[in-house]
């Protein structure tokens, strides 16, 4: 069954199409990969999901829903987000951090159960000793930790996750990752999540978006999409494909051409002059 | 031996599991004890405020007893019951008290105006004074001491003035803030412009003024309670219940607006829309307390980080204790300046600054960094 379709999505700024005539279906209760290169227009694609950028031309249906036609406190019950980091100004506990996240279900002011659901998650992720501390002390792991819990307080079907693992060393990226996989397998919820690491990709998501100018190349389970020749079209990178137990990884060997973001310099520079 | 360390081993096994659910609920009673202290805390701030403001209003230049002053007050109720004397029932009743209540009011007011600013544009440094609105104001009182013009005539004409250019002064802030691209450093930096602009222009009418016209308007710059009376306390009143509740109610949204407006507008709040929301409500019970009080600069700006060191940043505590903080600071400077050579009574916004800066750099210094902030 379908929760997010994207059809036809198209944004941009003047001159630059970031996203052209995006289209894709994400099954409920799966887990979606975005990959390819800096400025593909992966972060974009995300923001468009959950309203905080408006896509030029296209519709997004979240759970029979169009996204554009809804309140933005509406997109918030069916939709949370995971930044890649969050810096303030003040510092705020890691209690009321979570406690952000139900701020959709509330009225003016928090009651006993949005409490109770607060303390259920942060015990559920072995977060509640650290319910006290200042957000900002804690590590990069513990502060992605975090702000996945804020987006289950906010108890939507589906999770945006934009770069959760990339400050992370290996045992907090499976660490985030075995987190957002089990949220996946036992409570419903359909994660799609922008990420640089190919590896962690192929060993934990169900699909693969891979994108290259606005537009997805190839989509499909990760031995599909992560080959060769796809490495090589998109991110300019000569690789081998190993599998393990079904499972491909990918080790980079050399890079056989400019970046595509060095490529798109070029071609402006042309077209200017 | 074996047997022994199995025991032994079982019994760690235990106390861990048994530990691990004290654990659970520690963090529970932490938490509960936590929010308990902040209440606390605030119900000692309101205390100590009325306790303040019952305590000073029987002290003052004029030497009348700790009795004779609740007499006068009481007198005003029960007028059969007790017996005064003029003099210094006018005093008590017509100069100390409305110097405190509009302490307290103007205090509060300045506090947590201080705080939602500080809050909706994320910086540290807003306050009405670094905004500009104060010197907005302050360029008001000066048109009307020296070219007499004003959008009101007679008594008001100097209030009228400042609350119109403390007004235009957030107006414009408010309407840089909705630009596209505006960052809170853009409006900071705006605000200080502001700020030079108008103080530079109100030099100029100094520059200008005649002795009379100058002692007018430095004296209001200076932060004066004293232009306060029983007949602009409705008014404020009147302004303070429509602003502050209002404020209050957006307590959850500005905790978020704190994490940035990606993340708010992501958690279902509209920033853009609750920045000027906030902004407009605040600008206005700041414009109307500066134009009655004059310049304060400080407590805007101090309190609120004053209060976030002692109670931390969720705004359904740090709202009321900005201002309960602000009022005290402003009570209790006033108080000062009124006794501390008599007969002469030192500016408010003097006195604030004198007594408030040592107590904010000790704050400062004695906390441990991490701690607050």
């Amino acid at each position: 069954m379908v929760t997010v379709n994207i059809n036809e999505i198209c944004f941009g700024y003047s001159s630059t199409k970031i996203l052209d005539n995006v289209s894709v279906d994400i099954d409920r209760s799966s887990f979606v990969s975005i990959v390819g290169p800096n400025g593909a227009g992966k972060s974009t694609l995300l923001k468009c999901v959950n309203k905080l950028l408006e896509p030029g031309s296209g519709m997004i249906i979240v759970d029979n829903n169009n996204v554009q036609e809804m309140k933005r406190m509406e997109v918030a019950r069916n939709v949370a987000y995971v930044p890649q980091s969050s810096n303030r100004v003040f510092p705020t506990t890691v209690f009321e951090t979570v406690m952000m996240g139900r701020r959709p279900h509330l009225g003016w002011f928090s009651n006993e159960t949005d409490k109770e659901r607060v303390w259920q998650i942060l015990e559920e992720m072995g977060l509640d000793d650290l319910a006290l501390r200042n957000f900002d002390e804690l590590s990069g792991g513990q502060q992605q930790k975090i702000l996945i819990a804020r987006a289950l307080a906010q108890e939507t079907g589906v999770i945006l996750l934009d770069e959760p693992t990339s400050n992370l060393d290996i045992w907090h990226q499976l660490d985030v990752m075995e987190n957002v996989r089990s949220l996946v397998n036992n409570k419903n919820v359909t994660a799609l999540m922008v990420v640089h690491d190919l590896n962690m990709a192929s060993k934990y998501s169900d699909r693969i978006l891979m994108m290259k100018n606005g537009k997805i190349v190839s989509a499909g389970d990760p031995a599909s999409v992560l080959t060769c020749e796809n490495i090589e079209n998109v991110y300019g990178v000569e690789a081998h494909v190993h599998e393990h137990a079904g499972i491909p990884y990918v080790m980079p060997l050399k890079q056989v051409r400019i970046a595509a973001d060095a490529c798109l310099m070029n071609q402006e520079h042309e077209i200017r002059t | 031996m074996l047997k022994l360390f199995e025991k032994i081993s079982a019994h760690n096994t235990e106390q861990l599991s048994s530990s691990a659910n004290e654990q659970r609920s520690d963090a529970r009673d932490n938490y509960q004890r936590y929010v308990g202290r902040k209440i606390i805390l605030i119900i000692c701030m309101f205390a100590l405020v009325i306790f303040l403001g019952a305590f000073f209003v029987t002290i003052g230049p004029l030497e009348v007893s700790v009795p004779e002053v609740y007499k006068i007050l009481f007198s005003r109720y029960f007028p059969d019951m007790f017996v005064t004397a003029g003099l210094p029932s006018q005093v008590v009743w017509n100069i100390r008290l409305p110097r405190i209540v509009a302490g307290i009011m103007a205090g509060f007011g300045l506090g947590i105006c201080g705080c939602v600013m500080q809050s909706v544009l994320k910086n540290p440094l807003a306050s009405p004074f670094t905004l500009g609105i104060s010197s907005g104001a302050s360029f008001g009182v000066a048109v009307a001491a020296v070219l007499g013009v004003g959008i009101i005539n007679g008594p008001y004409m100097l209030v009228g003035n400042a609350f119109l250019f403390a007004m235009l002064c957030s107006l414009f802030i408010i309407a840089l803030s909705s630009l596209k691209g505006a960052t809170s450093e853009t409006l900071i930096l705006a605000g200080i412009a502001i700020n030079y602009l108008f103080s530079s222009l109100t030099d100029l009418f100094q520059y200008f003024a005649t002795d009379e016209q100058l002692r007018l308007m430095v004296s209001w710059g200076m932060g004066d309670l004293s232009a306060f009376s029983w007949s602009n306390f409705l008014l404020l009143l009147c302004v303070f219940l429509f602003c502050a509740p209002l404020l209050y109610l957006k307590a959850n949204d500005l905790n978020i607006m704190v994490i940035g407006d990606e993340n708010a507008k992501s958690l279902g709040i509209d920033a853009n829309k609750v920045r000027m929301f906030c902004m407009l409500l605040s600008s206005l019970l700041i414009a109307t307390i500066v134009c009655f009080t004059g310049t304060i600069a400080f407590i805007g700006l101090v309190a609120p980080h004053m209060a976030r060191m002692v109670i931390g940043s969720d705004h359904k505590y740090l709202f009321p204790a900005s201002g309960l903080l602000g009022a005290l600071i402003l009570i209790s400077a006033d108080v000062t300046g009124m006794n501390v050579i008599r007969p002469t009574i030192i500016p408010t916004g003097i006195m604030t600054s004198l007594l408030g800066v040592p107590f904010f750099m000790y704050l400062i210094l004695k906390r441990k960094r991490k701690e607050f902030w």
